[in-house]
């Protein structure tokens, strides 16, 4: 069996959308300026080429993982110190994501209780998913994506009071600092993460998968283009600046007879979106982890991650620090999702005209 | 022969041995399984008046089968044949007079239109039922035995042409190495080849219902039927199939797909109704408007108990109200419910117990509960209930949220002989995939196996 294309697109999705659509607003509206959504929109195009390039690399690898594609070039001690970093960096990513939305919930609605208890259960949730097998993972996003595909609906709501003169007639103005490339790292952390799908690549069929990357960028892209566009029509760009988070601020005026804040019921349901992240950040561990040590059991490597991802949660305290190292890992997946494939590319490549040579 | 089959059902007693022809026919059989009718025309009447006549003439015509074999003559008289021996050969003849009661209505899986015929304990008849519905040259039955000491007959049915061969070999296999001395029933078959033995939700779909049974053979699975059992099941079955009933397709297609999205949202409201109260009037008073905020204090301020320990009584005393109910014979199980409806109705809001939000809540999980098809799916999700309430009482409404992930990793992760238990979230269409939620027109229902050759 394989991974069929809306599984891929489901990856992507929750690999992507989460919980920085709720500040990702004011971020844009700040590096970028007005109509930043444009400027989203751009990034989004820039994402989709990236994503290209990894489909043309999942294309030429046909069926090979990206870890059989670097120990056929490199001898295996030399890779052991990148495979050690890279199961360090995934779990720290993983652990950053956990720990940034039960901060982010605490501060929300449970201001009593530690963050820490509250990770301990995410952990063990997390854990049975990623002891399972990439075709069991796959189900579990397939049901996640189901209770929050509708979410972004809500923004419905906000039709009747919506203005365009809002949206003002100039593009890219009065960001807080000059726009520079800086200013795009920063606004891209809205599609971090989608470097992650070629750990799919020996999992799917190329062509499925350049169907399910194509269509989950391009829901996500209208996803954020849908929430950009209606939160810049009803909030003023000044005080969209000013906002820590400016869904959380548009969701909270929405009231039912039965129900209030609906803003904390839509963000306690976000929990599926970090799980899933988290989880395919974990689950890459795992699949490295596997590589050092190919006969030990999955369910202890699965042990051994989740430990290391509670550990690191200690870490980090207040929600400032998980942002600040949020963003600073925002800029190296960046790195990663442009460098990884072209180092990969190249490596087939090479592998190919050296074969060539041989023959 | 004589000597060894004697000797096989000494002190039995309702084995018997008849002579005639002055000892030279002798006739052995257990007169518990035979019937009046069947002994008449195949015993008394050839065999009453033989003079003059080659009796080996009579024996070698049919329904009389020559036998040399003691094990297949003693399986045979077990069976409900009768073995006649003349002189040194030995004959079968199937005399078996099946006793059980007649089809009836199924009291478990009542239907309002649609045929009202249910499975009874013969699987001869069971049989029938099936065939007379599908009548196809393709649908085959294969009989195993399982079970050392009740060599209870257990039968495959599927239609050959659409079947996954794989699968049918996997099962036959399966079924095969059961190694158990007894077998009562299709439930205890269905629990030995369970993958996941220890999860509360049942993995195979179990029915009374020929019509249930047809339609699933007609998509490729195989089914299963157990003698003397009124129950039959499907492999491989799949979380969903717990949610549809035929019902659905004897009512126009926009009746049926309202009343399945009905039953969807009755297993929500049943799972999480009451673990949303106990995480809201613990955690998160702030979610509640103002005006039924006041209502809710005002009918919250008497109960001495935290939220958590309130449903947890509640839910456990209405637990029991439904087993005891369940066991009771119908007089007494009215009395039961007008003695349950008044303890957990206004006397324990007045005596301060609990509060009227809390009753309403747990009552309308009842309720829902019963919309779920299945028994024993019904029962998983009680089970679970408790599980997410407790959550609830711990981590508010992120237990509780957290506490669906967990349920949907578990079936995630429960797999069925080679297919998913959560199967429409592995289809390559997503046509089938919503099919799964909302029936189509009948004109529309694809004729196409779901199950067949290729594994999912």
């Amino acid at each position: 069996m394989k991974l069929k294309w809306f599984h891929i697109a489901i990856f992507l999705y929750m690999l992507e959308f989460g919980v920085s659509i709720f500040n990702g607003d004011r971020v844009a509206a700040e590096n970028i300026g007005t109509n930043y959504w444009l400027g989203i929109l751009l990034i989004g195009l820039f994402v989709c080429l990236n994503l290209a390039f990894i489909a043309l690399v999942a294309r030429k690898a046909k069926g090979r993982s990206v870890f059989d594609i670097m120990e056929a070039s490199f001898p295996k001690p030399f890779l052991i110190p990148i495979y050690i970093g890279l199961i360090l960096f995934w779990i720290f990513t993983a652990s950053v994501i956990g720990k940034d939305y039960t901060l982010l919930f605490q501060f929300l609605s449970f201001p009593s209780r530690d963050p820490m208890q509250l990770l301990l259960l995410y952990m063990v949730v997390m854990y049975f998913i990623i002891i399972q097998s990439i075709y069991g993972i796959s189900r579990v996003l397939t049901c996640f994506f189901g209770i929050v595909a509708w979410l972004p609906l809500l923004l419905l709501h906000f039709i009747p009071e919506w203005d365009i003169h809002r949206l003002t007639p100039f593009f890219f103005k009065e960001s807080v600092e000059n726009l520079t490339i800086y200013s795009w790292v920063e606004s891209y952390h809205l599609f971090v993460g989608y470097d992650m799908i070629l750990i799919l690549i020996p999992f799917c069929d190329d062509r499925e998968l350049r169907k399910g990357l194509f269509i989950g960028q391009t829901f996500i892209s209208l996803t954020y283009l849908m929430s950009n566009l209606a939160i810049s029509g009803y909030i003023s760009f000044k005080l969209l600046q000013k906002l820590s988070y400016p869904v959380l601020n548009l969701l909270s005026y929405i009231e039912f007879p039965f129900i209030n804040r609906i803003e904390s019921l839509t963000f306690i349901l976000f929990v599926f979106i970090s799980l899933s992240k988290s989880s395919i950040y974990c689950f890459g561990a795992i699949l490295v982890l596997r590589r050092l040590f190919p006969t030990t059991n999955v369910k202890y490597l699965a042990l051994a991650t989740i430990s290391i991802f509670y550990g690191f949660a200690f870490v980090m305290q207040v929600l400032r620090q998980t942002e600040n190292v949020y963003r600073i890992f925002s800029g190296m997946e960046l790195a990663l999702a442009i460098f990884s494939p072209i180092l990969l590319f190249l490596l087939i490549v090479h592998q190919r005209t050296s074969r060539k040579g041989r023959a | 022969m004589h000597e060894e089959l004697l000797s096989a059902f000494e002190n039995c007693m309702d084995f018997t041995n008849r002579s005639y022809q002055e000892g030279q026919l002798q006739i052995v059989y257990l007169s518990s399984l035979v019937g009046n009718e069947e002994m008449h025309r195949d015993i008394i009447l050839p065999f009453a008046n033989t003079e003059g006549i080659d009796i080996m003439s009579i024996l070698n015509k049919p329904p009389y089968i020559f036998s040399c074999n003691l094990a297949e003559c003693i399986q045979g008289v077990l069976d409900g044949k009768a073995v006649l021996l003349y002189h040194d050969y030995t004959y079968l003849v199937d005399i078996r007079h099946a006793k059980g009661r007649s089809i009836e209505e199924s009291k478990v899986e009542s239907i309002i239109l649609g045929p009202h015929e249910s499975f009874v304990e013969n699987v001869s008849q069971n049989i029938s039922l099936i065939r007379n519905r599908i009548k196809s040259s393709q649908l085959k039955t294969v009989k195993l035995v399982v079970g050392s000491t009740t060599q209870t007959d257990v039968v495959l049915m599927f239609l050959d042409d659409i079947i996954n061969q794989e699968l049918l070999l996997e099962v036959k296999t399966r079924i095969n190495a059961i190694e158990t001395k007894a077998i009562y029933g299709a439930t205890m078959v269905t629990q030995l080849l369970e993958e996941n033995p220890d999860s509360v939700f049942p993995q195979f779909m179990l029915t009374e219902r020929p019509d249930t049974i047809c339609a699933h053979i007609v998509q490729g699975r195989i089914v299963c039927l157990v003698d003397g059992s009124p129950s039959a099941f499907s492999m491989p079955s799949n979380f969903f199939d717990f949610f549809i009933t035929p019902e659905d397709y004897n009512q126009p297609w926009i009746i049926g797909v309202v009343l399945r999205v009905l039953r969807f949202v009755g297993f929500f409201i049943t799972f999480v109704l009451t673990p949303f109260y106990v995480a809201i009037t613990t955690f998160h008073y702030e979610v509640i408007p103002f005006n039924m905020l006041l209502n809710l204090t005002e009918s919250r301020k008497n109960v001495p108990f935290p939220p958590l320990l309130e449903a947890l009584i509640m839910e456990f005393t209405i637990e029991m109200l439904k087993e005891a109910g369940a066991r009771m014979p119908t007089k007494i199980g009215q009395t039961i419910g007008i003695v349950g409806g008044i303890v957990i109705g206004q006397a324990a809001v007045q005596a301060g117990f609990t509060s009227n939000i809390l009753i309403i809540s747990v009552a309308i999980s009842a309720i829902a509960s019963f919309v779920i098809p299945n028994y024993i799916m019904s029962n998983a999700i009680r089970l679970f209930r408790f599980l997410l309430i407790f959550l609830a009482g711990g981590w508010g409404m992120y237990g509780l949220v957290l506490g669906i992930a967990g349920m949907i990793v578990h079936l995630a992760s429960i797999s069925n002989f080679g297919t998913a238990y959560l199967t429409p979230t592995a289809f390559k269409s997503i046509r089938k995939w919503i099919g799964t939620i909302i029936r189509g027109p009948t004109r529309q229902l694809r004729q196409s196996p779901l199950h067949s050759k290729e594994k999912q």
